[in-house]
């Protein structure tokens, strides 16, 4: 269904018509069946929604400016029902996918998180996938689009590839391990951790940019190592989407999220709301200093660089001495030599907590 | 091909009272090679961004040609870039990497692999084309993503910091091949750095910025010569540029700057401009590069109203120059460079001039060069 189509049933109906995709959630929130095929309707006051198709990206309806008559509800679902190119049905792997993406939804509510594959899928996803998290938001792209430079990317690998909607703009992409012997950093004789994660690092750093290179726009990937499906894939999910979540929070300037990177991050993020405010409101006076945007910056590359203040000085572009001095005045001002391991690691602990508690 | 035109473009960030990039105007002509140089935070990479189609403007218009794209998809603005983090694509050979642009655009197969090829023998990868990432050197990553944007032969070519994961060895040779290679596609390229040599060897013409704000837009030639600011003064040339805060007086009809350690005869010329704009008894601080400051005999005997006595805390030989840390003139230490012939020692007074047809004066309170300001 395209947007002239829309137009001539526009003329036919004498009302408004509109094609939209719309999440399942909106779709239920309107009285919508669960497990819709296309050609059902959800009814509300001003209208209704005509299911034309149901994809990885949500639910591609026609909006039409009034309630369907039983006649013309029937003619409209016949008429869908007589394409003949597929259009306007859901593939058999499209649906599928959505419906796995329903079942990890359901275990992560219900903190399942190594509940069994369910059999259709079991079969399918039998080997070892390479779980990446895609968060996605730009009103000027269809994410049909974006979901097509994520395949293309995945390049030989795409059909082995499971795209899985989860939430609105957001997919559980599962691409198959066979990928870290495609990077040539899987070596059985001598695995390195570090080295595959490094690979995996650029791996979402290549999707990301390739992504937004395309489409612009505010696009978030996060990576984790190799799992097996059957028995992982919803704690995969639920890593992934924390890793995210986390990453967005603590380090905004950030586009790739990796789990291995943000363990502190973890700490604090699950330290009840109460005991935040009570820890923060007993430092106050030492996070005073992150307020200023540019401290907080030379800090978070100070930790990142292990406190190597050459190396921080070369990174920033400043003199070694220029650094130094600014450290010092960070420590007349909070009471903390970062220099020393134990500042160090309260002042790092108070950063994250300044970012929880402060920064919204 | 096409030049890039910016209207009062503006970026604020949520949160960010203080816009990353202020108003920035500017009209970068068709085959030019700009390069926006300014210390880290001082919105340049924004700005590549914004043309990019990386990050949304959030006041001002942006042409590329004629067409207005603030609103167009950077896939749409026939446009390439090459970023400080190239992340070449880990799972993907050489050819692969660089045709993957192509292949999203569904170009044909024999144009991809015409493209791809024609990029790698200017690039002379060649023979890296089967290789995966992994098996290449920096130098040789690097220039396979220069090959994934040369392969579009976009209109305009966007550089964000590219040769900083290099080491200074490779960074001086990439930093010739990049100059070249744009000289061969005659394509409109605009390069961040923060490195002034790159900005100084490479440029066209050099964008100096500082929160957000352009400072002065110029050629090579006229930024180092013709600093508008104490700011574009102090950023560009190394060592840096001298500041000795002090005044000018009126001694006998001449004009004499004085300062710590420091009673010199301002030539006639400059003198003029500075009474005309009454900065006679008022602080100023006068800039001085360090190569105008003289060692040799025969320019201190040119010049005895200009002459400096000063004792050396440091002495650095480069064997082909000298840079000296003289103390006593001012606060801080100034630096002079001089020949590393020179056989001058640590701890040793010597007797310098300075060359005072080339200092600059600027005003303590707006930081302006006043040579250079109406």
């Amino acid at each position: 269904m395209d947007k002239e189509k829309a137009r001539q049933l526009e003329d036919i109906l004498g009302v408004r018509v509109r094609l939209v995709t719309v999440s399942p959630q909106a779709w239920a929130g309107r009285g919508g069946g669960e497990s819709p095929k296309p050609g059902d309707v959800a009814e509300f006051d001003q209208g209704c929604w005509l299911l034309v198709k149901r994809n990885e990206t949500g639910l591609k309806v026609l909006e039409i400016g009034k309630r369907l008559s039983s006649v013309e509800s029937r003619l409209l679902r016949w008429a869908l029902s007589q394409r003949t190119d597929g259009a306007f049905l859901s593939t058999e792997n499209e649906a599928l996918a959505i419906r796995l993406g329903e079942w990890i939804e359901a275990r992560l509510e219900k903190d399942e998180l190594h509940a069994p594959l369910p059999g259709e899928w079991a079969a399918r996803l039998s080997g070892g996938v390479v779980p990446m998290l895609l968060n996605y938001e730009h009103a000027g792209a269809d994410a049909g689009q974006i979901l097509n430079v994520a395949r293309s990317f995945l390049s030989d690998l795409s059909d082995e590839t499971v795209i899985v909607p989860l939430r609105p703009a957001e997919w559980l992409i599962l691409a198959p391990d066979r990928l870290l012997m495609e990077m040539e950093s899987f070596d059985r004789e001598e695995e390195d951790p570090d080295g595959v994660r490094e690979e995996l690092a650029s791996l979402a750093e290549g999707l990301q940019q390739a992504i937004t290179g395309e489409w612009g726009g505010d696009c978030h990937v996060a990576v984790a190592e190799p799992v097996q499906p059957r028995e992982e894939l919803a704690a995969a999910a639920a890593l992934l989407r924390e890793t995210l979540e986390l990453g967005r929070r603590f380090h905004p300037e950030r586009r790739v999220h990796l789990p291995w990177r943000i363990h502190l991050e973890w700490l604090i993020g699950h330290l009840p709301e109460p005991a935040l405010r009570r820890i923060a409101g007993r430092m106050h006076g030492a996070m005073e200093p992150f307020a200023d945007p540019e401290t907080a910056a030379m800090l978070e590359l100070f930790f990142s660089l292990d406190c190597n203040v050459s190396e921080t000085a070369r990174r920033m572009y400043i003199h070694r001495n220029t650094l130094l001095y600014r450290l010092e005045k960070f420590k007349l001002e909070s009471g903390l030599d970062v220099r020393g391991f134990n500042d160090a690691v309260r002042a790092r602990i108070l950063l994250l907590l300044y970012k929880m508690t402060k920064r919204k | 091909m096409a030049g890039v035109r910016l209207e009062n473009v503006t970026k604020k960030f949520p949160g960010s009272e203080k816009p990353a990039v202020d108003n920035f105007t500017l009209e970068i002509k068709d085959k030019e090679f700009l390069v926006l140089v300014g210390p880290s935070g001082c919105g340049k990479s924004t700005t590549l961004r914004m043309i990019a189609g990386l990050e949304e403007i959030t006041e001002g218009k942006l042409y590329i040609g004629d067409r207005l794209v603030n609103d167009v998809a950077p896939k749409d603005r026939d446009i390439a870039m090459v970023f400080q983090s190239y992340a070449l694509y880990p799972h993907m050979n050489v050819y692969q990497n660089m045709a993957f642009g192509l292949k999203l655009r569904k170009f044909r197969k024999d144009e991809i692999d015409r493209r791809v090829r024609e990029a790698a023998r200017m690039l002379e990868i060649e023979h890296l084309l089967d290789r995966k990432p992994k098996a290449l050197s920096g130098g040789q990553r690097q220039r396979v993503a220069l090959g994934r944007a040369i392969v579009r032969e976009p209109q305009v070519f966007l550089m964000d910091e590219p040769l900083s994961n290099l080491d200074a060895k490779l960074r001086t040779q990439m930093r010739a091949n990049i100059s070249k290679l744009m000289k061969r596609l005659e394509t409109t390229c605009i390069y961040v750095t923060h490195d002034q040599i790159e900005a100084m060897t490479m440029g066209d013409r050099i964008v100096v910025m500082k929160d957000g704000v352009i400072q002065q837009a110029a050629d090579p030639d006229t930024l180092y010569h013709h600093p508008v600011n104490l700011f574009v003064a102090g950023f560009i040339g190394s060592p840096a540029m001298n500041f000795i805060p002090g005044m000018f007086v009126e001694e006998g009809g001449k004009l004499r700057f004085k300062a710590e350690g420091i009673n010199v005869v301002m030539p006639e010329g400059k003198a003029q401009i500075i009474r005309n704009k009454g900065y006679v008894g008022r602080e100023i601080i006068l800039g001085v590069r360090p190569e105008d400051i003289h060692e040799e005999p025969v320019f201190l005997e040119a010049s005895p109203e200009t002459v400096i006595y000063a004792g050396v805390e440091v002495a650095e030989n480069l064997g082909h120059e000298m840079f000296l840390y003289l103390a006593g003139l001012g606060k801080e230490n100034v630096i002079a460079r001089v020949d590393g012939r020179a056989g001058i020692q640590e701890g040793q007074n010597v007797k310098l001039a300075i060359d005072m047809n080339k200092v600059h004066v600027f005003d303590k309170e707006t930081e302006l060069n006043i040579f250079e300001n109406d």
